[in-house]
């Protein structure tokens, strides 16, 4: 059955394409579709066309060289333009490869410290870095310009820095990771200053901005899961929808066409933006085994895309593809620990 | 991030022992340090590392048993973390005991073979022997025992070795024996830039180390009856760990430990009683940048233990031992603990024929901690005019380690030991000059202690896994002097299939093949040689997807000697290693030098 609606839509797809689409050039062999990148180990990434008919592993060596390496566990990767920034949290390293042919253009290999996750706003790349794990004292926020890709002065956080995003001329970092911290960090980065920090409760892991509000999803083990609105603007608490305790640990938010998508475990959810509850009501279940479902997930094009690592993390993982609509439309192996999608 | 949390968890976390020691600095009277291993080992094809194979590989124990045992050793780069995996089995599951005390960390439950330092007489024991020597000797274990004579002249050794990347292996032995009392003290020095090149092109970076110790022993006869001897040995190592990709955070790690020991041993005339006393410590400093606070672990352990060899008959030997140990671990990361653990097991030899013998013991340990099982190791030996047979069967351990079990996050106080069940038979034949031996075993092991992503924390550790492994080794040895000729061959082959009974794959860093050869010629006073090691391909990923697997490799290592004292044995020589210059890793993305060279000077006076 699962089979017959994958070549349904499979063909459905391209018959589309011959019918009504202009042949659009690709901007390099790996134009029109998803990376999926591969935290290692050894990072690599795994290309998927967005036809789901052509995947191929490892695209970093197979077109720079089979020496070539973005360096230990990946862990985010940012666009600017026509370049991608490839973050190795553990070769405290920034690959800079043009993100359609994937060709190697720099590398960036000061200022960092256990890096996570960047963002490129206005000509700069911002990028979180953990610094020592034992201590969040010294976590901060690296400045990249990317025009002469020259390291500036640093941005302290005094918390944890984790996930970063820009909107409206702010960044927003979480101060959350693996079920600690409290709050969001709100940088101006005209000013390279912290100006606030909001209490968004316990572990805000991820978050994203819709139509002038900040969504943030807090998890831990041990308390119910929250979806917490914030005033971008007040950089206040708007309102916190508290999940059911049986929805412990959601994680992986991501806002697309006014629905908020989430993964708890194996289950995806999807709750209208202007919900005011959440119920235990899962858009669909992988069915998946692995502790690490859900070790990447996006929401994009009217897909689902989450991926599971390996449960002992010594064997490469795979990534589930659904309609947003709940419909399974594929099975593909990625590589050691896919932890993200992003899309050309 | 992850990866790396279970990576700075894992971290935290000398062939021939002879009795006619052709090789030592002198003769007789020996002392045996380890009666346990020395009585009831006949039921196993005892591996010998004599001294002259300790004198072609110092300062490195990895080496040493990679080249000329059949244990696999994975090593995170050259001199760093060294794992070792005997009959397919994991690092916890290799016991190294010295003088009869086991030395493994109580930390993470096994021995870094690049954080150790053997001297004197050195063994490698296939196949279980909990019974024995208590957890870890499932695959195997390694005796490294304390080289005491009472009756010796004074003797000392000068060791010196100077090779690439500014590599020095140090010893100074001093031994000597007046009759009634004797000592023996060796202290070693070994370190190394190891900044060798990469195929790639750049250097090894980030790879010095050095490390500093001793190992010392005295013995005192009281009379006909008593005896006291008194054992030390201190290993101060300091790694820097070596880097992957240039821009990583450069970490080290330090290692201090220290044994001593006091052994009281009365001989009557048919029982053998020794009591021991044993005061253990080990501390590790984990530097997770060359600036930070280290994180640290620390382990002190008391073992007393009493054991009496009695001798009921001409045939027959009953052998009751009793142990106590108490072990306090703590650590940045550990809760402080304390682990007591009471054993008493009866071991004993019985001679049926001349040419057939049977080993047997049983052994049960009680601890607050664990359950543990009743332990139990059987044996025939069928020995007739160079034709041996030997069957054993036997149940093994491995204890939950500290780490396993009061780890600060993920610790898990309710593990229980693994446990294994061993049947192996043997047969070697020996004909004047030349040995074949050749053992099958199977070995199955329950409740394998795995870290794995928690219900309410990020990690757990569980017993989880079972393993299946079946396996084979072979030995030959051939021993020939016409004149001034003298040629000596020695191989070991091993094939091991280690199977995950969950997934039906074979175990990751676990070679099917491994073989080894060390060849030596020797004419008048000059000594040429060979050692080689080859190694088959091995996994890294648990589902045994191929495109990640480590190629096979063969390695050839030559030396050239002169013999400067053919008494004394004192020699001059100059080795070349990886003659061939083979590009090899026993672990991904950590390659080892190509050919290099070591000049060596043995000085005996």
């Amino acid at each position: 059955m699962r089979k017959n609606l994958v070549a349904l839509l499979l063909a459905s797809a391209f018959l589309y394409s011959c019918a009504d689409e202009e042949p659009v050039k690709a901007l390099g062999s790996y134009d029109n579709g998803i990376l999926v990148l591969n935290e290692g180990g050894f990072g690599t990434v795994t290309y998927i066309s967005d036809d789901l008919q052509t995947v191929e592993q490892d695209i970093y060596t197979a077109v720079n060289g089979a020496s070539a390496e973005m360096g230990q566990y990946t862990q985010n990767i940012f666009f600017s333009g026509d370049r991608a920034f490839i973050i190795s949290g553990g070769s405290n390293k920034i690959t800079v490869v043009n993100r359609y042919t994937f060709e190697h253009l720099h590398t960036i290999e000061t200022g960092l410290s256990n890096p996570r996750y960047g963002v490129a706003f206005n000509g700069k790349a911002y990028v979180t870095n953990s610094a020592d794990f034992m201590t969040t004292a010294d976590d901060y926020v690296a400045v990249i310009d990317l025009e002469m890709l020259e390291i500036e002065d640093p941005i302290a956080i005094n918390d944890t820095a984790e996930r970063i995003i820009e909107d409206d001329g702010k960044l927003y970092v979480t101060n959350g990771s693996f079920g600690s911290g409290s709050n969001i960090t709100v940088i101006n980065p005209s000013t390279k200053q912290v100006e606030t920090t909001v209490a968004v409760g316990t572990a805000p892991n991820s978050l994203e901005e819709e139509d002038g509000v900040l969504y943030v999803l807090c998890s831990s083990f041990s308390e119910p899961s929250r979806l917490v609105k914030v005033n971008p603007v007040t950089n206040t608490v708007i309102s916190t929808i508290e999940m059911p305790a049986s929805m412990s640990d959601a994680k992986n938010l991501d806002i697309e066409d006014g629905h908020v998508y989430f993964s708890v475990g194996a289950k995806v959810y999807k709750v209208p933006l202007n919900a005011t509850a959440i119920t235990d009501t899962p858009l669909f279940d992988t069915g998946s085994a692995s502790a690490y479902i859900g070790y990447g997930f996006a929401v994009k094009d009217n897909r689902v895309y989450i991926s599971e690592a390996r449960e002992d993390f010594v064997s490469d993982g795979k990534v589930f593809i659904y309609s947003t609509s709940g419909t399974f439309i594929d099975e593909i192996p990625a590589g050691l620990g896919p932890n993200g999608f992003y899309f050309n | 991030m992850r990866l790396q949390f279970i990576l700075i968890i894992s971290l935290l976390s000398g062939c021939g022992y002879t009795y006619a020691q052709q090789d030592s600095l002198v003769i007789p009277e020996v002392v045996v340090t380890d009666a346990l291993f020395r009585s009831y080992s006949d039921s196993q094809r005892v591996i010998d590392l004599p001294d002259s194979v300790l004198q072609r590989d110092p300062g490195s124990a990895t080496r040493l048993l990679q080249f000329h045992t059949p244990i696999y050793f994975k090593e995170n780069g050259l001199g760093m973390v060294s794992s070792p995996s005997f009959r397919g089995t994991t690092a916890q599951q290799t016991a190294v005991v010295w003088n009869g005390i086991n030395l493994n960390s109580q930390l993470n439950g096994q021995t870094d073979f690049n954080a150790i330092q053997f001297g004197g007489y050195l063994a490698v024991r296939p196949g279980g022997g909990s019974v024995l020597f208590g957890s870890s000797a499932i695959g195997g274990s390694v005796h490294y025992n304390s080289a005491l004579k009472l009756n010796s002249p004074l003797r000392q050794s000068l060791r010196f070795q100077y090779g690439s990347f500014n590599t020095v292996n140090a010893s100074y032995g001093i031994l000597a024996g007046l009759g009634k009392i004797g000592f023996h003290v060796n202290m070693f020095r070994n370190n190394s830039d190891n900044d060798f090149q990469w195929p790639n092109g750049r250097e090894n970076l980030n790879g010095q180390f050095y490390n500093t110790g001793f190992d010392a022993a005295a013995g005192l006869k009281i009379n006909a009856v008593h005896s006291l001897r008194f054992y030390s040995r201190l290993f101060d190592g300091q790694r820097h760990f070596a880097l992957i990709v240039p821009s990583e955070t450069k970490t080290k790690y330090r290692d201090l430990n220290t044994s001593n020991m006091i052994e009281w041993v009365s001989r009557y005339s048919s029982v053998i009683a020794t009591a021991k006393l044993a005061f253990l410590s080990e501390n590790y400093q984990y530097y997770a940048n060359l600036t930070a606070q280290p994180q640290e672990g620390n382990a002190e352990t008391v073992v007393s233990r009493y054991d009496a060899a009695w001798r009921v008959s001409t045939r027959w030997t009953v052998h009751p031992v009793a142990e106590f140990s108490s072990v306090r671990g703590w650590g940045s990361s550990i809760r402080e603990n304390r682990r007591d653990v009471f054993s008493g097991s009866v071991l004993t030899k019985f001679k049926a024929l001349e040419s057939l013998r049977f080993e047997g013991g049983i052994r049960k340990e009680v601890t607050m901690d664990y359950d543990s099982p009743v332990l139990f190791s059987g044996a025939a030996i069928f020995q007739k005019s160079g034709y041996t047979i030997r069957v054993n069967g036997s149940r093994n351990i491995r204890i939950p380690s500290f780490n396993d079990l009061y780890w600060a996050t993920g610790g898990n106080s309710s593990l229980v030991p693994e446990s294994s069940w061993q049947a192996e038979m043997g047969h070697q034949l020996i004909l004047g000059p030349f040995e074949v031996s050749v053992t099958a075993y199977a070995t199955n092991i329950q409740d394998m202690i795995q870290w794995l992503p928690g219900e309410s924390t990020e990690w757990q550790v569980q017993n989880v896994h079972e393993i299946h492994v079946r396996g084979l080794e072979a030995f030959v040895k051939f021993d020939r002097r016409i004149g001034l000729h003298h040629l000596q061959l020695s191989g070991t082959y091993s094939y091991t299939d280690s199977e995950n009974r969950k997934t039906g794959a074979q175990l990751i860093f676990v070679p099917y093949h491994k073989g080894t050869c060390l060849a030596t010629y020797s004419f008048n006073r000059f000594e040429l040689s060979a050692e080689t090691l080859f190694t088959g391909e091995v996994f890294t990923r648990s589902d045994n997807n191929a495109r990640y697997n480590l190629e096979g490799y063969a390695i050839v290592n030559g030396g050239l000697a002169l013999v400067l004292d053919r008494r004394l044995k004192s020699k001059i020589g100059i080795n070349v290693r990886n003659v061939g210059n083979s590009q090899y890793m026993t672990q991904p993305r950590r390659p080892y030098p190509g050919r290099h060279y070591a000049i060596n000077l043995i000085f005996n006076f």
